[in-house]
């Protein structure tokens, strides 16, 4: 692996001040920063092959559909595809989710059935279901969150039904850090469809009837894996799920360009989502014939040098080894922790209103941090949200993060699009530091020292 | 340090002036800022007059809520300015940038939205009494 100094060098931004300071980024969970070969791969393509893709015959034309499908190889090689026409080019993950919601929701999802989520999700895996259920008349439901931070699984359990359409889950929470069990939600699902595949159509008398003829199709599994693909590795065979979304600007890609992975059978059959230019077969006046797979769901002009910029960017976390990330990751979340724990000598702990609060840090400085989501740093990703109280006043997340700017230190405050777990906590605004492959451990003691400004201030 | 947490905002955060409700409020007024999780509320009562046309004043004035320190220390300042001016008919020409200058001017882009919200909630409980 590279030596972690080395490859903040690769960062362009990292020579930026801000605010007389070097920039340390502590917001990656926002969007990542973007090492050179990505920018230069997005400038190659516009400087030497721009042209638009499928249409022309002539050179640059298929120049440019040549690196428009190596990227969608070199992608959907990277979370383990086999076909390279089950990843369809969206905008990011929001747009992918709202892919599946329209297409495949509004064929499938009728009066009465269920589509589960849980209640740490993204406002981009909920708002586009509330949508559909009601559009459609079916029923939301969520799967608890522990006061651990976790996914209750039982809870999962209790709510699988005859009814349920869909699963729809986020691989590692932006909020909470968790990574959630996807394999094991895989299992249980599988296990739900063969229950289901036995159960007698109403009204059936002849018992032969309750041997499957073919394994019932629902519920299909969709995974949000927005915070996972940059982070550790993903393979979504291996996860077993139907689809899964994923945006390429947190994965130091462009901003602009994102996925959706999904098994060809399901994309096959699902009607296209927009419509237009690029993704037809024939069209007369009254009617049109689509063309297949990926090609049905990337209607208009695609974003080329997006995708060629994430291929880049894929190739250089393939550089670096995903295992490699993985473990630098767990490493920086560790001495974050820790540094939030240490000045601790006289403790006090306490589990308030069975929340996901973890635990109340009453440090020695005037700084009391209550640290969200699961305890250990092998069960979460490279991200921790917290609140802050100085002198026994509970300091608001911008706050914090204005003071933190002040040193050029760059976090996220707010509900970080998780409005209503945020509201079930009973939280307002919390701050969240957030790691890319670049962050090191001089940028975590940085940004302890910029918060002890906090108390002085607000003291 | 930018100086964003001046002497004036971090006494009003601090010691926030007119905190708390009135006893026979003529508006209450809440307003939020969903991006923040903050929430003001801002209540008036009009000076009395024999005479409805000539209920042209804010007599008293209170707020609460739970905000940052700026839209904290926005509303202490705002409802200290209410209390200078009192007329109805100019509190609601305070504008954005009076608000802003009121806070002492040095506020950045991204915490305008932290800066107005208890204006727009004294402008909206202004309005509601003015009818
Ligand atoms: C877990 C999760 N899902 C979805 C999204 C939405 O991503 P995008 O804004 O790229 O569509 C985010 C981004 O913050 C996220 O963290």
């Amino acid at each position: 692996m590279k030596f972690i100094n080395l490859i903040k060098k690769d960062f362009p931004i990292f020579n930026r001040q801000i605010n007389g300071q070097p920039l340390v980024y502590l917001d990656s969970a926002a969007t990542s920063q973007k090492p050179q070969e990505v920018i230069d791969a997005v400038v190659d393509y516009y400087w030497n092959h721009n042209a638009n893709v499928h249409r022309g015959i002539h050179t640059l034309g298929d120049e440019s559909t040549r690196l428009y499908e190596e990227s969608r190889k070199t992608v959907s090689g990277f979370i383990g595809a086999k076909d390279p026409n089950e990843l369809i080019f969206v905008r990011n993950s929001t747009e992918a989710i709202n892919l599946v919601a329209y297409s495949w929701g509004r064929q499938n999802v009728n009066a009465g059935d269920e589509i589960l989520i849980s209640e740490m999700e993204h406002h981009s895996n909920l708002v586009p279901w509330q949508m559909l259920a009601e559009r459609q008349k079916a029923t939301l439901q969520y799967i608890k969150v522990d006061k651990n931070g976790k996914l209750d699984i039982l809870d999962l359990k209790r709510k699988l039904s005859p009814r349920t359409k869909l699963v729809s889950v986020v691989h590692v929470s932006n909020f909470l850090g968790t990574i959630n069990p996807i394999k094991k939600i895989a299992e249980m699902i599988k296990k739900q469809k063969i229950l289901q595949s036995r159960i007698p159509l109403r009204g059936t008398k002849n018992k032969r009837f309750l041997q499957p003829l073919s394994l019932s199709s629902y519920p299909l599994l969709l995974v949000d894996g927005a915070q996972a693909v940059p982070h550790t590795p993903v393979n979504v065979k291996d996860l077993g799920c139907d689809f899964y979304a994923f945006s390429g600007h947190k994965m130091y890609g462009p901003m602009g360009i994102g996925c959706l992975w999904g098994k060809r059978e399901i994309l096959k059959n699902m009607p296209p989502f927009l419509t237009g230019g690029g993704m037809i077969n024939t069209v007369d006046w009254q009617e049109t014939t689509f063309t297949g797979l990926p090609d049905k769901f990337e209607a208009g002009t695609p974003n080329v040098a997006g995708a060629v910029g994430l291929a880049a960017a894929v190739k250089y976390l393939q550089g670096i080894g995903m295992e490699n990330i993985r473990k630098h990751e767990i490493e920086l979340t560790r001495h974050l922790i820790a540094s939030l724990d240490s000045p601790a000598r006289n403790a006090s702990r306490s589990e308030a209103g069975g929340s996901a609060r973890r635990r109340l840090l009453a440090r020695n400085d005037g700084l009391l941090i209550n640290i969200l989501g699961p305890k250990n740093a092998q069960d979460r990703s490279g991200l921790v949200a917290f609140t802050l109280s100085a002198n026994s006043k509970e300091i608001h997340g911008h706050d914090v993060a204005q003071v933190l700017d002040s040193q050029g230190i760059a976090v996220r405050s707010g509900h970080h699009c998780v409005m209503p777990l945020h509201a079930k906590l009973g939280l307002a605004a919390t701050t969240r530091v957030s790691f890319g492959i670049y962050n090191t451990k001089e940028d975590i003691n940085r940004f302890i020292k910029a918060l002890n400004l906090i108390p002085k201030i607000f003291g | 340090m930018s100086n964003i947490y001046h002497d004036l905002i971090i006494d009003h955060y601090q010691h926030p002036r007119n905190f708390g409700e009135l006893k026979n409020p003529d508006a209450v007024v809440q307003e939020a800022n969903a991006s923040c999780g903050d929430l003001i509320e801002f209540q008036v009562r009009v000076k009395r007059s024999a005479n409805r046309e000539q209920r042209t004043e804010i007599g008293e004035i209170a707020w609460r809520g739970v905000g940052c320190a700026i839209s904290t220390a926005g509303a202490s300042l705002l409802s200290e300015r209410v209390k200078q001016i009192r007329r109805i008919s100019q509190i609601s020409q305070i504008s954005q940038a009076g608000m802003v200058e009121l806070l002492g001017g040095d506020i950045s882009h991204a915490r305008i939205k932290c800066a107005i919200l208890p204006l727009v909630a004294l402008q909206k409980a202004i309005r509601n009494v003015a009818i």
